[in-house]
């Protein structure tokens, strides 16, 4: 029995790189070998890496990340003569038709394993429709064994339930996930037995996550209006409670401008917002999105969003004090 | 753009070359009698009485009887296409490999087990792979081809033949059976016959590797044999600036050293190398490439070219994966293949036209177009630019409302004329119907709206050959004898043109390089008969006899017609 092979497809954005980091980050035990078009958007540099070279990075936990810039049949190959890989996932590029990937499921040493789709909400049914490339989005879609609905924490619920019904019209078959800053989990998405027992998660119910379930996520939003300061924004999201596992939003900085942050695992990223015709503002109004999980989740998030909260409040008090 | 060398030294040698006929693609002197070349400059154009006045060391009479030109400039064409002579040709129609030798086309399926016979005939080694390439199956429609065809050349030895799209090949049953593929390969692909066997076909490279290793890898690897064998076909068609549109190495450390290392000193043939630039698997980010490639274009000499970027928006139209405006493919075949998505596209047009690059972008289809004129509008507006002179090549639906566009936008045209005979029945019968077919590749309507114009060829896709370029955009024939929409025909001179100055132009070598003036180089197409004294029918024909590149003479080894024509190696008796 070969290695089974996942297909990653997806439109340009639709959040696979999230996903597969994601992937990585609960292998639970499998040994999980990713193909990716660009090592760059994978988040190597918080892994643990045992060998590494111009197109392969071994990791600690025997997973392995190979990039596709050379010939895709030699990845392929190499990869199919491997016998210490779980599953193997290979990212197609954002234009392409999944199904041409998925033609290596068959290769000796391989095995099928579906093709897991990614639609970002707050886009898929713009994309869909495009003059351009709607007829790409929606034979993506219809490859689908698996849509996974990225970005839900970043859109409104009404967002989220017409992207579910351009997923239902055009892969009426496949099984859907919500994805909250890409936190679904490799068991849920590559199927069969981790080596290391984890809590049993199904399919993202849809509708609101009822807060404090004992083992699920609970994310809230806390709307920022009013501009904040950068630094004392970075510290707060450094020092969330541990069980915030994610935080991400678009915020008006006192220096004029605007900026994407994002907090994971104690890191911050803060970059000021690339190019935007601003199109997405109903759907990304200014404030940060917290998603916690475990034991004390909803505690630890309304602890956080008091918090983040007071970040107005300070920079008030500072206009105050400076006149 | 690098610094022009200035003119060869005032102690070089000033040598006047009277001809048959000198056309200069020059308006302030369109024709002439002689040219006088000092160094690798020419120095004047005129009377011989005239360019006495400057003194020529020795008038040299090689060219008394033919006629000079401009050497031709292909502004889109593949340096790998050197290397594909090693193995057996077995397209439709005759190709003439860089060693002079005529490969006539293959107009039967018989056809082609005779020629694949006679070159395993030569095969010594019994275990070496016989290789072929050039099929197109769209010609033989109805007629299988697959092991049992080439199991009529060997059953003994592997025998392997690439498709003209490159992505199908045919196996024979000894390379099946040393590659492993049997009954129970259950690889997408690998086409299975009514009775459980594989048929020989792989369809795509899950299947198509399998047989990698059995007939020696990847085969399209640019190596200095490849630039040679290149640069003398340009010689053999009269062309002296050729282009290798799209290297994916260039962006890589070493990656010019093939180029530099190889087009020195008498090397036949300029060649301006492009960066293939899409975002995709073997590429490098744009980005990442712009800084490099900018830098490069220091290193360029006066044989190499670099600096430029070739994008790649779609596939192609007897494929059925170029991007099409409604109506589409006849029968409502579903649309093509994006080559890149249209964000990556404007971010990376963005990333190298604000670093001062030139770039041409493979268009098939009209949607293709559009999306690039679109593009470009959002990308000028933003980062106006002064003579940007980005192109779309291949361009072969452009509308007329799109080459108005175009115009206004600054783009040029590079067109893939030579189309028009390889496909132009099956775009009028199967790909896109007559109507459309009409004005594909619309030369007349590019002109007609302004927009600058070349012809091309795409090497290995057709043949190199300006001159037979310049006959089917002037008569618009197709091998059944059809003209494939007569309005956009364009006049011999204007054909002409477009394979030299505008070509040049195109390259923004204009001011080197396209036609006979005074102190541009001397690159210069030797020709039999002039372009514009034969028949439209007969410039294809024309024999060149060679060319002379920055001062340097180089011989066609193409002989003449008659002895051509005969193919080596003589048939075996069958």
């Amino acid at each position: 029995m070969g290695t089974p092979v996942t297909v990653l497809g997806g439109y340009l954005g639709a959040g696979k790189t999230t996903l597969l980091n994601g992937l990585l980050d609960t292998a639970d035990g499998r040994r999980i070998g990713v193909v990716v078009n660009d090592f760059g958007t994978v988040n190597v540099d918080r892994r643990l890496v045992r060998s590494a070279t111009a197109d392969t990075i071994e990791l600690a936990d025997g997973c392995v990340c190979c990039s596709l810039r050379g010939e895709v049949g030699e990845v392929m190959r190499r990869l199919a003569a491997r016998d210490d890989l779980d599953h193997v996932v290979v990212e197609a590029s954002g234009i392409a038709d999944p199904t041409g990937l998925s033609t290596w499921g068959a290769f000796p040493g391989l095995a099928p394993g579906g093709t897991v789709v990614c639609a970002d909400v707050t886009t898929v049914g713009r994309k869909a429709r495009d003059r351009y490339v709607g007829d790409v989005v929606r034979t993506q879609l219809s490859r689908a064994d698996v849509l996974v609905l990225t970005r839900c924490d970043l859109a409104t619920p009404e967002a989220v339930a017409a992207a579910e019904s351009v997923a239902h019209r055009h892969a009426p078959g496949a099984r859907l996930l919500r994805s909250r800053g890409g936190d679904v989990r490799a068991a849920d998405l590559l199927g069969g037995a981790p080596t290391v027992e984890t809590p049993a998660t199904g399919p993202v119910p849809t509708g609101p996550t009822p807060p404090g379930d004992g083992h699920g996520h609970v994310t809230r939003f806390v709307p920022l209006a009013g501009p904040v300061d950068t630094t004392a924004l970075a510290g707060t999201l450094r020092s969330l409670p541990s069980a915030v596992v994610r935080a991400k939003g678009v915020v008006r900085t006192t220096a004029g401008g605007s900026v994407v942050v994002q907090a994971a695992a104690g890191q911050v990223e803060i970059a000021s917002r690339g190019p935007d015709d601003g199109a997405d503002d109903a759907h990304d109004p200014p404030g940060v999105v917290l998603v916690a999980a475990g034991r004390g989740a909803a505690e630890a998030l309304a602890a956080a969003a008091c918090r983040l909260t007071g970040l107005l409040g300070a920079r008030g008090r500072d206009d105050v004090s400076a006149a | 753009m690098p610094e022009i060398p200035a003119a060869g030294p005032i102690t070089a040698e000033t040598v006047v070359y009277p001809a048959r006929l000198v056309r200069t693609m020059d308006p302030a002197r369109p024709t002439a009698d002689a040219v006088a070349v000092r160094g690798d400059r020419i120095l004047a154009v005129g009377t011989l009485e005239e360019l006495a006045a400057y003194r020529p060391d020795r008038v040299d009479d090689r060219y008394a009887d033919a006629v000079l030109l401009p050497g031709f400039v292909e502004a889109h064409s593949h340096a790998s296409s050197g290397g594909s002579w090693r193995d057996v040709y077995v397209g439709r129609f005759e190709r003439t490999a860089p060693d002079g030798r005529v490969w006539p086309g293959c107009d039967s399926v018989d056809a082609v087990i005779e020629r694949l016979r006679e070159a395993e005939a030569l095969l010594e080694d019994p275990d070496q792979p016989l290789r072929a390439w050039g099929f197109d199956p769209l010609f033989f429609p109805g007629e299988p081809f697959g092991a049992a065809e080439l199991d009529r050349v060997s059953t003994t030895r592997p025998v392997h033949l690439q498709h003209a799209s490159g992505h199908i090949c045919v196996a024979g049953s000894r390379l099946l059976q040393l590659a492993g593929i049997t009954r129970d390969t259950h690889v997408e692909g690998v086409v299975m016959g009514p009775d459980g066997e594989p048929t020989g076909e792989l369809q795509e490279f899950a299947a198509m590797g399998l047989v990698w290793a059995v007939i020696g890898g990847n085969l399209m690897e640019l190596s200095a044999d490849s630039l040679r064998a290149f640069a003398q076909d340009a010689v053999n068609q009269g062309a002296t600036t050729l282009t290798d549109l799209g290297s994916v190495s260039l962006a890589r450390p070493g990656g010019e050293r093939v180029y530099l290392d190889t087009a020195t000193g008498d090397f036949p043939a300029r060649i301006s190398a492009f960066h293939f630039g899409s975002a995709g698997a073997s590429s490098v980010r744009a980005e990442e490439a712009v800084a490099r490639i900018v830098a490069l274009a220091e290193e360029s000499t006066d044989l190499v070219r670099f600096g430029h970027v070739k994008l790649m928006l779609d596939g192609s139209i007897q494929g059925f994966t170029a991007r099409l405006l409604e109506p589409g493919y006849l029968g409502g075949r579903p649309n093509g293949i994006w080559g890149m998505t249209p964000e990556e596209f404007e971010e990376s047009l963005t990333i190298f036209h604000r670093a001062g690059l030139l770039v041409h972008v493979h268009c098939n289809g009209d949607q293709a177009t559009q999306l690039f004129i679109e593009v470009m509008e959002r990308v000028l507006t933003a980062f106006p630019r002064p003579d940007h002179r980005h192109t779309v090549t291949h361009s072969q639906m452009t509308t007329p409302a799109q080459y108005r566009r175009m115009a206004a936008l600054g783009m040029g045209a590079n067109l893939f004329a030579n189309h028009i005979w390889a496909w132009g029945d099956q775009h009028m019968d199967v790909t896109v119907g007559p109507d459309r077919a009409a004005r594909m590749n619309a030369a007349r309507s590019a002109l007609d709206a302004g927009v600058p114009i070349s012809l091309h060829c795409d090497t290995p896709v057709t043949p190199l050959g300006p001159l037979r370029t310049v006959q089917h955009a002037v008569t618009r024939r197709t091998p059944s004898g059809r003209v494939m929409g007569a309005g956009e025909r364009i006049t011999v001179e204007e054909a002409l043109k477009a394979v030299t100055l505008g070509g040049a132009y195109l390259l923004k070598m204009d001011h080197e390089v396209g036609s006979i003036e005074p102190g541009k180089l001397a690159d210069l197409a030797v020709l039999a008969d002039d372009p514009c004294a034969v028949a439209e029918d007969e410039i294809g024909a024309i024999r060149v006899l060679g060319t002379v590149v920055g001062g340097r003479h180089h011989a066609s080894r193409v002989g003449t017609p008659a002895a051509a024509v005969a193919p080596e190696p003589v048939s075996v008796g069958a």
